[in-house]
């Protein structure tokens, strides 16, 4: 019988906080009386009982978490979405850190072959983070998309574009799934920007990086310099992105972003010519061996995001018109 | 809240809601004297689980139907533990009279077709 109480008190623990306090004691009460009713009849009868708990349990916890609370909370307008809220240091760091763990997970099984000689695993690592990502979704989600949670957001929509990647499909195949994974960030970015501003901002930014990123593993395979290279742009947008977020203004946001989508972006410009160094530096200095610096790839994702940075500074300019 | 004169149409309540409406039908109750009566008013057919019965209270606690009773707290005889009631709102009332005259009209229907009529 105690057991099945320390069972019944266990699975309480998965009903929402809210809930859990408001009626945790009394269910636990009533169970316990039940259960010692049960218990005249026999064994059987407390296990029957304790059955019926379980079997009602995952009707229950649906109903409680998905149709009493809001799922996606960031739907919801708020009064002002261009408001300044400063974040606390946890946030800044909790921000920041898929940008510190994602390239890490690209560039560590890099750096530990060329470095250590161990062999080139990439997948337990990469499996890795988007376990953590999935897992800090969950916690995000639990505790009503908190502004922290966007970078990860934004991961989500990464992996999802590379599973879409991943299907393998070829020309029209590839353009049609792009254009649905698209679709789906643009849909979670426009109702995003209906709550925060800054939230949509921090989304987006681990696009570039990632989709760059991604391009260069096969020039820095078995380079150590060259991954070490990469993997330290990953600290630079973790830094960049905690302070945003404890700094809390979308101007502020947007200007670092911007620099940081320059100064990652291009040092994985496709056909730069140079592996591992700066397009832009590449193409001020004009050295000799980059023939062509073809950073259209990155310009069009530049270009993809655009819009939305103009709405973003449209909307506040009119904010700004109507106040004064 | 609102009143009953403002009451809604309600769509047919659900079993377990109508069988603790019912229960709480004839004064204040609390959960395991609820989970006892809907056992026995439904002939053994509802067998309501602690997280049912709480998250339908919930529900209804949220839709005004029901609320905790004033003198809430009665003691049980073994354990002198605090006990909280519910009891009906006047809305949960004209709800569940409203559910019954419904269920009446059902049977009248079907008895005007000698369907159900056993005499």
């Amino acid at each position: 019988m105690k057991f099945l109480i320390w069972l019944f008190s266990a699975f309480l623990y998965l009903y929402p906080v809210e809930f859990r306090k408001a009626f945790a004691a009394e269910m636990q009460a009533d169970f316990l009386e039940a259960l010692q009713a049960a218990a005249a009849e026999g064994w059987f009868a407390m296990l029957r009982l304790f059955a019926s708990e379980i079997a009602d349990l995952p009707g229950n916890l649906i109903h409680l978490h998905w149709t009493d609370r809001d799922p996606f909370p960031f739907d919801r307008p708020r009064s002002d979405s261009f408001e300044n809220i400063a974040g606390t240091r946890r946030a800044g760091l909790l921000a920041g850190l898929p940008h510190l763990l994602y390239p890490l997970s690209l560039f560590l099984p890099l750096i530990t072959s060329a470095g250590l000689g161990l062999p080139v695993t990439a997948r337990p690592a990469q499996f890795t983070f988007w376990f953590i990502t999935a897992v800090v979704l969950v916690f995000a989600w639990s505790r009503g998309w908190p502004r922290w949670s966007s970078s990860w957001i934004g991961y989500a929509l990464v992996f999802a574009l590379e599973q879409f990647n991943a299907i393998g499909f070829e020309g029209w195949g590839a353009r049609f799934v792009f254009i649905i994974w698209l679709v789906l960030t643009g849909f979670t970015l426009l109702r995003m920007s209906r709550r925060d501003w800054l939230s949509c901002l921090l989304v987006i930014l681990p696009v570039t990086p990632m989709w760059l990123w991604w391009t260069s593993i096969p020039a820095t395979e078995g380079i150590l310099a060259k991954a070490m290279l990469f993997a330290s742009i990953g600290v630079s947008v973790f830094v960049a992105v905690a302070a945003v977020v404890r700094i809390g203004r979308w101007q502020t946001a947007a200007l670092m972003l911007l620099a940081v989508l320059l100064a990652v972006g291009l040092p994985a410009a496709p056909g730069a010519g140079v592996e591992g160094a700066s397009a832009l530096l590449v193409y001020l200095g004009r050295p000799s061996n980059a023939p062509d610096l073809g950073i259209s790839q990155f310009f069009i994702l530049f270009l993809l995001t655009a819009p939305l940075w103009m709405l973003a500074v449209w909307r506040n300019a009119n904010r700004q018109q109507q106040r004064g | 809240m609102e009143t009953p004169e403002e009451i809604q149409p309600q769509p047919p309540l659900t079993e377990p809601t109508y069988f603790i409406l019912l229960s709480l039908a004839p004064g204040p109750s609390h959960g395991y004297a609820m989970m006892k009566d809907v056992y026995e008013l439904s002939q053994g057919r509802v067998s309501l689980s602690t997280g049912t019965l709480y998250t339908a209270l919930k529900r209804l606690l949220e839709g005004g139907w029901i609320e905790r009773s004033d003198g809430s707290s009665d003691r049980s005889e073994e354990g002198g533990r605090q006990r909280k009631a519910y009891q009906l709102t006047l809305l949960g009332s004209r709800i569940l009279k409203a559910e019954v005259q419904r269920l009446e009209g059902l049977v009248t229907a079907a008895q005007l077709r000698s369907i159900g009529n056993t005499s």
